[in-house]
């Protein structure tokens, strides 16, 4: 009996013995061969791959995060090539939104003029605040952007950056109000996404169509929320939870004044009926 | 009304400091939040974000944005509105009255291999140079600590005593103190230059365009290299040995050029500085420190190389063989070969 458990001990201390031999055997590889640097150096021209090929590349790595020891603190924060300024704490991206999943982070791209502020507004707004209008029975609730559950009791009395927090609206079904973000509704979009590529063209149109039925046409523009007046705001922005100090500053003369400004930027003067374009007529 | 005079005094004797620390353009209005920002038509990200804190914290922060912004004017903002690195801003250098700008940063670089007009070079397509922010970030303040305790924002709460005997402002004595003694160290560890340089001097693309050959990783397989990837406290970086002593960190010369810290002749005389190897004599000139392992280029180092990994793995691997065979004959020990 003693010899067969000696024996057993013994099989285990080979069989630990072997691990490390082929661990360290590895090791040694590694510490011996490294001077020899074997990747592939490019050479030739048509080594040097595009602009675009370069940014796919650089897209799908995963973040580089770098460390600036202070002595007293140390800063870590994502390696931006480029970029001058120290931006600090990460983004807290949103894993629960249904629009995201396809469209990204920074969705807004078109105008030119406020695509920067629009994505601004998509840390603490969902996309359905401004792209779903709501006419009547107007409702809307504040979810946590890393389990997607409901935060009850806002209580929002300074600017919101890199928010925890999003605002939904609510959809008002037969006296009931629903998260457009309902289960059903997660539960199908992540079905179409797992199926769009071996669906026919037809049904991924109809399932398009079905995911974006209560976006609307035009979405809620800058100055329906940055009105003149808390009544004129599209949101109800004592409802959702914002305090009296920090309404005043989003109703502001600086903020509704910058909002009307970029107004004018944006709809140019040729398409206003009756005006002439100085700017321009200047520089001829 | 003598209280509103001396209220009035006091405000104009504080002001420079005041408006330099308040926000008083309002940029922060809309670029204090973290994720204004848009992707580019080339397709990259652009961040507008401006981090206030960090930001307040660094060598920069007492400029205004318009002073290094000047091309934006308007809000909307123009569109392109780069930044010029050699504009002169609102600060004053104290002994000449002169306002500040990195005009002397520009005249090092001109005499330094990073311009395309440089005489030594392999290609002198100016695209393939390197521009300020492809080396710099806003520098961060790196405090001297010389006490045990200190504060917050790094500094030591008995030497900020000393200042305030004198002088009142609290704003300007710590920003004083973090500028001087910033000054007065490294305002980047070696991990951190070895990270500026690699983004052009390990990057394939660079060395291809320029005919270099990957630099850092021939320096990470040095004692050098060793030591400062272990953090070793005074190990050397590249500007250690690439910049002659008392020298800009921007006059990096060819090794070609008389003027250069390891031009061969001197290259001895960069090491025994007195913080690396005093006692060293005109020989450590001759030690090779970015050794390419290529038949062509060294053919001594290539089959000393050869060498040494022919005989460490020939005489490592069938020691392990044979050892794993015999760990293998005691757990199966009555296995036989097929007759």
């Amino acid at each position: 009996m003693s010899g067969n458990k000696s024996s057993l001990i013994k099989k285990v201390y080979a069989l630990i013995g072997i691990v490390i031999l082929v661990y360290s055997s590895y090791i040694v590889y590694v510490l011996v061969t490294h001077i020899w640097h074997f990747e592939k150096p490019m050479q030739h021209s048509q080594d040097i791959i595009s602009e675009e090929e370069k940014l796919f590349k650089e897209m799908v790595k995963e973040k580089k995060m770098v460390e600036y020891n202070l002595g007293y603190k140390v800063i870590k924060q994502e390696d931006l090539e480029n970029h001058f300024h120290h931006v600090g704490n990460e983004v807290i991206h949103d894993n629960f939104n249904l629009c995201i999943k396809c469209h990204g982070d920074i969705p807004h791209d078109k105008n030119k003029a406020i695509r920067a502020f629009l994505n601004m507004h998509s840390d603490f707004f969902s996309c359905e605040v401004c792209h779903i209008r709501l006419e009547k029975n107007k409702k809307f609730i504040w979810y946590n952007k890393k389990d997607g559950k409901e935060v009850k009791n806002s209580n929002i009395k300074a600017y919101l950056s890199n928010s925890e927090n999003k605002l939904l609206p609510l959809e008002y079904i037969e006296g009931k109000y629903e998260r457009y973000d309902s289960d059903s509704k997660n539960k199908f979009v992540e079905e179409f996404r797992k199926v769009i590529s071996e669906i026919s063209s037809d049904k991924k149109s109809q399932g398009l169509k079905l995911i974006h039925r209560n976006v609307s046409k035009k979405p809620i523009s800058c100055d329906e929320c940055h009105s003149n007046t808390l009544q004129q705001s599209y949101l109800p922005l004592s409802e959702i939870g914002y305090k009296e100090e920090r309404i005043v500053q989003i109703l502001s003369n600086e903020v509704v004044g910058m909002v009307n400004k970029y107004k004018e930027f944006y709809i140019p003067n040729f398409l206003k009926p009756g005006t002439i374009n100085h700017e321009n007529s200047d520089k001829k | 009304m003598h209280f509103f005079f001396v209220n009035m005094l006091i405000l104009f004797l504080l002001s420079p400091f005041i408006s330099y620390a308040l926000d008083d353009e309002n940029c922060l209005l809309c670029h204090k939040y973290r994720t204004l920002s848009r992707i580019d038509e080339k397709g990259k990200s652009r961040i507008y974000y401006i981090n206030d804190s960090l930001f307040h914290s660094s060598v920069h922060g007492r400029v205004k944005c318009s002073e290094c912004h000047s091309g934006i004017t308007k809000i909307p903002h123009e569109e392109n509105t780069k930044v010029n690195c050699l504009n002169e801003c609102h600060i004053t250098e104290p002994t000449e009255d002169k306002r500040f700008s990195h005009k002397n940063v520009e005249d090092a670089i001109m005499n330094s291999v990073h311009n395309n007009k440089y005489p030594l070079l392999r290609n002198a397509n100016s695209d393939f140079f390197p521009k300020c922010t492809d080396c710099h970030n806003n520098p961060l303040f790196k405090p001297i600590q010389i006490f045990k305790d200190i504060t917050d924002e790094g500094q030591s709460p008995k030497a900020l005593a000393r200042c305030n005997l004198c002088h009142k402002d609290t704003k300007f004595i710590k920003y004083f103190y973090n500028h001087v003694s910033h000054r007065l160290h490294a305002s980047k560890n070696n991990k951190e230059i070895v990270r500026m340089c690699e983004r052009c001097h390990a990057n394939n693309e660079m060395l291809s365009k320029h005919k270099l050959k990957n630099a850092i990783a021939t320096y990470k397989d040095t004692f050098h290299g060793k030591a400062a990837e272990f953090d070793y406290k005074g190990s050397p970086d590249c500007i250690d040995c690439h910049v002659k002593e008392n020298e800009s960190a921007h006059s990096i010369r060819s090794y070609k050029d008389p003027n250069s810290s390891i031009y061969s002749k001197d290259r001895w005389k960069t090491c025994a500085k007195t913080g690396c190897h005093p006692d060293a004599k005109p020989a450590i000139g001759g030690v090779r420190m970015h050794v390419v392992i290529n038949k062509d280029l060294y053919p001594y180092e290539y089959y000393t190389a050869l060498g040494f990994t022919a005989l460490t793995l020939g005489a490592y691997f069938p020691l392990a063989i044979l050892l794993i065979l015999e760990l293998i004959r005691e757990i199966f020990p009555n296995i036989k070969r097929r007759k």
